[in-house]
């Protein structure tokens, strides 16, 4: 049995801070000039207590009534996100009540960041081909602006919040998920991390406006991670042209994980693609994470024909990466949902 | 593949975005505003590009003045050349 991807959603929240704010914060960033290099303009930015739970209830709202699909249809939850809103129990089981799923739902998180979204594809092409259940709702959401640390040029104009959804489902006509790669580093994990409040780290620490730097803050080790990305991502579009048996000219388009688009300007060059060929969306939003490639997905791939291949590359902390082939037949893009969303405000803490 | 100093040079000059005449060998690369981690993904990546060479992060964070980028270049080129 074949998974097919259906439809994509996503969602950003509200709150907007542009290059300019940046600057106006640290004139010495000079983000006039950093911020074309980097192809940011500005990014979302989640408001306090507005959890990437709360963004992917959104993009899940707006993906399930945009295709029409009834929430007792939800088969499988998977939530990919680093921002859960317990340490336990698991954001997929809130949601699964959340959103009005049924209680014979199957619902996981799973801790994984940029390269999260060709992995969500691929579990969830193993549950639907494999027979297990029919349908399945993707989730990817972060909050990694509540990881950054205000002074930290390296990485607070880079990032931004967001959330998708996807549809993926048994009943043929979207795009086929078809050959999925992997791979892992742990070697590499101390080259993008938070150290503080896990088991093994320190106990995280109060963070405020005016904290000084440490282990609570997402340490980014920008050179390590050109190294690895342009070392491993040409080394998994190679697995997964592979592992299809196909050669770089059989796919007609490449999605990258939108790390800044220095970083896919210099992929795409190495990878002897172009803008049409590989397509960018960050400007308006930043590297929002396991979001990245489905917003893409939704904003760019207009002109993407039925019968093209495409293929999903992500990569990033862990060190963590992935590819994925899809062929494009007519998934819908359902696109981004409305902001402000629908009022209803988000669940108070558990007692 | 061979390089020669000027070619190194300018290819530096092209990841800072600054004029190649501006490059002395002698200038210490803290007094150069260009270089920034924007500078080393370009370099790092140009230098992979042009040379299949992929500088490291001890190398790039070892580098002081702007010869150290050329020398060090122009000893890992001639090493995977000989």
């Amino acid at each position: 049995m074949d998974a097919w991807l259906a439809g994509i959603a996503y969602h950003l929240p509200e709150h907007v801070l542009t290059n300019a704010q940046l600057g106006g914060e640290h004139p010495e960033w000079e983000m006039e000039k950093l911020g074309p290099r980097i192809g940011i303009a500005s990014r979302h930015v989640a408001s306090p207590g507005e959890c990437a739970s709360d963004l992917a209830f959104h993009a899940a709202n707006h993906l399930l009534d945009g295709l029409g699909i009834r929430r007792a249809d939800v088969d499988f939850l998977l939530f990919c996100t680093q921002s859960p809103d317990y340490l336990l129990p698991t954001t997929a089981c809130l949601l699964q009540d959340r959103l009005g799923l049924s209680t014979s739902c199957g619902a996981l998180d799973y801790n994984l960041g940029c390269s999260g979204y060709p992995y969500g594809l691929a579990l969830a092409k193993g549950l639907v081909a494999g027979g297990v259940v029919r349908n399945v709702l993707l989730l990817t959401g972060e909050t990694y602006s509540r990881l950054l640390h205000p002074d930290d040029r390296s990485v607070r104009p880079i990032f931004g919040d967001g959330a998708s959804a996807s549809w993926i489902t048994a009943a043929p006509g979207g795009a086929r998920i078809g050959a999925c790669s992997f791979g892992t580093d742990g070697a590499g994990a101390g080259s993008l991390i938070v150290r503080e409040g896990g088991s093994r780290g320190e106990p995280r620490r109060p963070r405020g406006a005016r904290h000084e730097q440490g282990g609570g803050d997402l340490f980014m080790d920008g050179m390590e991670l050109i190294r690895f990305c342009l070392k491993r991502v040409p080394e998994v579009v190679e697995q997964n042209l592979r592992a299809a048996g196909l050669s770089t000219e059989d796919v007609d388009r490449f999605v990258l994980h939108q790390a800044n688009s220095l970083m896919t300007g210099r992929l795409r060059s190495k990878l002897g693609l172009d803008l049409a060929r590989a397509p960018d969306y960050v400007e308006a939003v930043g590297n929002t994470v396991s979001a990245t490639i489905p917003i893409v997905l939704c904003e760019a791939s207009a002109p993407f024909r039925p019968g093209e291949r495409v293929m999903l590359v992500g990569f990033g902390v862990g060190l963590s990466w992935a590819a994925c082939l899809l062929d494009w037949q007519r998934p819908t893009m359902v696109g981004r949902a409305p902001t402000p969303p629908s009022p209803e405000s988000p669940p108070a803490p558990l007692a | 593949m061979k390089a020669t100093e000027a070619e190194i040079l300018e290819v530096f000059a092209e990841a800072l975005e600054v004029e190649a005449s501006s490059l002395r060998p002698e200038r210490a690369l803290a007094d150069v505003p260009e270089w920034d981690s924007i500078a080393w993904l370009t370099l790092i990546s140009m230098v992979d590009e042009r040379w299949h060479l992929v500088l490291g992060a001890a190398e790039i964070k070892g580098f002081v003045t702007v010869s150290d980028v050329s020398g060090h270049l122009l000893a890992q080129l001639h090493q995977k050349v000989g």
